[in-house]
């Protein structure tokens, strides 16, 4: 896509939570491009809004309390771009500040500062839809009198809510750029750079108190609908229950309701494969289709059902506010093991992708508790080990109903193995922050926003992207290395006296051999270790592999699907808890390791991580193999 | 920050964390006495989510052992820690 010169850069800045991200979603749709800041890995989110004259820059800045001192490396990056001290970066033309009606009072503080330090400001008074303490008092009109910006009523979370923005900012974009610029430029020459922003805080600080007292906003506030919720899901008994019973649900729904969904995609890969088989001739052909994209890639495509549920949970949860709630149960937890209040939403984050948690960490304004977060980070079970925890459950747990009400031992033992995950992260994390300097105590200061109704719209739009984003990946990274695997378990062809399988002379075959001796401790056969190696790359492909390997080891009537019942028959029991203990720790994907390369902009960090966590795995795996084999044998 | 002399016949002020669940009360002053690095960074946080003086809060809710407080400042919620918490001297408003 060609980039367009724009006629005039708009940057948007509001509190967390305020519904900034909405509206720059809504006005700029599939236009967006993400950056980073020259110079620091902040990211810089921009995209275009087209008019009749033109086209406006709209840059959503990272969410932000307070601008008089930043405190983290989000917030010091908005401030320095407002007044142009990033690279050679102008600063922007027009200033939308984003407020959130319902928290008005706190938010208008800032707005009195980013008033005194840039000449465009422009307020989007957000979540018009939503009743509010103030409703009485505060609309556009009242608050463009009492604070002299133009205002514009939005609603985020409503299509069609930010036209009314996208409209005012359009019309007299090419009028202003002139008038602005000049503005901007003179507002700039007055800026002392060594005065800081905090040079402006006491003018900011007198409007802000005249405000607040024209709008009567300084007095006690009802008693609100979320505050009563509170009472209960914030109790210091009745809170952790509900928090403890509404993550036992998710992991038993996780194994309960996707089983007809599993049955069906299994159901169909069985009915292609033999149709497959049926129409094209034995050879190399027929064999990479059936045994090495179908059997490989397809067995991982049979655990989307799987996944969609649990991201299901994780958007309501999120959207409904319960998530700060979550962490406000555990800080206690999280305080005694030394980490920061702020560590919870990376470290959830984490339960999708270690990815996104990493980068999440960025909110974390001590460098030293960063690095403990992202130390950890990977040890939260994330979303690309769901595939394999689900075919060795499958295969090797009953699926024994233990309570006439639910309870299930399969799912059981999921929420063991991500307990498992956690618990393992919190250990490290206290070894770690042992080894600190003296230890302050790190402030939590989190808001816990309103409770709002889970958006349908939002649920579909967030479980579709993941959707997107599986399917892209068992179609790109996971069938190319199946490809690859394929290949090397398929050649060089046996020998014509060959009596054992053709994949054991394979080079794959081979090379799971030699690595054999590491890993025949912990009780892994080499069709496991064949598997782990690719498993570096993406963990789901694990499975894909073994469904491979064991489509090539078997006769031709063996194939596709059947993986589970397949391994059930060749391995211990031992062995396959070991396997599970081994992806409760093991080392994570490639492409984490190059996140947390970039993030800590050291390789010594990301080098203890993988040999810590190699450690902590082959430890899990090797006490897990020996005590179950004990325990199979006395039994 | 200006210095607070109570009226006469007020009543007394105590830290938040001393402060009953849902008892309504007043900001009278942030910060200890004798400031310290750590209790600065505390302070100027707790200055930008609206705990000033004369700021009305009421704790909605305490967790177990120590944990921190979910406290209401005007119409929004947060949850602090109780060193943060107890920055915070108030007094309770009808």
């Amino acid at each position: 896509m060609s980039v367009p010169h724009p006629v005039l850069r708009v940057a948007l800045l509001g509190s967390p939570n305020s519904g900034k991200s909405a509206l720059f979603n809504q006005l700029t749709g599939a236009t967006q491009k993400i950056a980073n800041y020259a110079g620091v890995t902040v990211e810089r989110k921009s995209g275009w809004l087209k008019g009749s004259q033109g086209t406006i820059e709209l840059i959503d800045l990272p969410g932000l309390y307070s601008l008089e001192q930043p405190r983290t490396p989000d917030e010091a990056i908005t401030a320095q771009f407002l007044i142009g001290q990033i690279g050679n970066e102008s600063p922007p033309d027009r200033v939308v500040v984003v407020l959130d009606v319902t928290h008005i009072k706190r938010q208008l503080k800032l707005l009195a500062y980013v008033q005194q330090v840039h000449p465009s400001v422009l307020v989007a008074l957000n979540m018009m839809d939503r009743t509010q303490p103030y409703s009485e008092r505060i609309d556009g009109p009242v608050l463009a009198r009492i604070t002299g910006c133009e205002v514009v009523e939005t609603i985020a979370i409503q299509p069609g809510g930010a036209v009314a923005l996208g409209e005012r900012l359009l019309t007299d974009a090419a009028s202003h750029r002139t008038r602005v610029r000049a503005a901007a430029q003179t507002a700039q020459s007055n800026q002392d750079p060594s005065l800081g922003l905090g040079a402006h805080a006491e003018d900011a600080k007198r409007v802000y108190e005249r405000w607040i007292a024209a709008l009567n906003l300084d007095q006690n506030v009802p008693m609100t609908r979320s505050e009563r919720v509170d009472a209960w899901v914030l109790h210091p008994i009745l809170g952790p229950i509900i928090l403890a019973a509404v993550l036992f649900f998710t992991f038993q729904a996780v194994f309960s309701w996707a089983q007809p969904f599993m049955h069906l995609i299994s159901a169909a890969m069985a009915w292609l494969g033999d149709a497959l088989t049926a129409v094209l001739p034995t050879g190399p052909i027929q064999s990479l289709l059936v045994n090495g994209i179908l059997a490989g890639a397809g067995t991982v495509l049979l655990f989307l059902p799987q996944i969609l549920i649990l991201f299901a949970f994780i958007i309501i949860l999120e959207d409904s506010g319960y998530l700060p709630r979550a962490a406000f149960l555990l800080d206690r937890l999280m305080s005694g093991v030394g980490l920061s209040g702020r560590a919870f939403i990376p470290l959830l984050s984490s339960f999708a992708c270690a990815i996104p948690g990493i980068l999440a960490t960025r909110t974390i304004p001590d460098a030293r508790d960063r690095q403990i977060t992202i130390l950890i980070a990977p040890l939260m079970t994330c979303s690309a080990r769901l595939p394999v925890y689900a075919l060795l459950i499958g295969a090797f747990i009953p699926n024994t109903q233990l309570t006439s009400w639910g309870i299930n031992l399969q799912g059981l033992v999921l929420f063991l193995l991500y307990t498992a995950g956690i618990a393992g992260a919190f250990a490290v994390a206290w070894l770690l922050s042992r080894f600190r300097r003296a230890s302050a105590t790190q402030a939590l200061q989190m808001e816990l926003p309103s409770y709002h109704w889970p958006l349908w719209r939002h649920l579909v739009l967030g479980l579709w992207q993941r959707t997107q984003i599986f399917v892209n990946r068992v179609g790109g990274t996971i069938l190319l290395l199946m490809v690859v695997v394929w290949f090397l378990s398929s050649f060089p062809s046996p020998p014509p006296d060959a009596t054992r399988p053709a994949i054991e002379y394979s080079l794959a075959g081979r090379l799971g051999e030699a690595v054999l001796p590491i890993f025949k401790p912990v009780g892994f056969g080499w069709q496991i270790v064949v598997a782990l190696i690719p498993g570096l790359a993406a963990r789901e492909v694990v499975v894909g592999v073994l469904g491979t390997v064991y489509a090539l080891s078997g006769s031709a009537t063996e194939i596709t699907s059947s993986l589970a019942p397949m391994i059930a028959q060749s391995w211990s029991v031992p062995t396959a808890l070991a396997l599970l203990a081994w992806y409760v720790y093991a080392p994570q994907c490639l492409s984490t390791l190059a996140v947390v390369r970039r993030e800590t902009a050291s390789w010594r960090m990301t080098a203890f991580l993988a040999g810590y966590q190699f450690v902590l795995a082959y430890a899990a795996a090797w006490a897990t193999f020996n005590l179950a084999s004990q325990w199979w044998i006395a039994r | 920050m200006e210095a607070y002399s109570p009226p006469f016949g007020e009543s007394a002020s105590c830290p938040l964390t001393a402060l009953g669940v849902g008892v309504n009360a007043e900001v009278v002053a942030i910060g200890p006495d004798t400031p310290t690095p750590q209790s600065g960074v505390w302070v100027k946080g707790l200055a930008d989510l609206g705990f000033i003086p004369g700021a009305r809060v009421r704790v909605i809710a305490r967790a177990l052992l120590g944990g921190p407080l979910a406290v209401k400042v005007g119409s929004d919620t947060f949850a602090l820690r109780r060193l943060e918490a107890a920055q915070l001297l108030v007094r309770r408003v009808p």
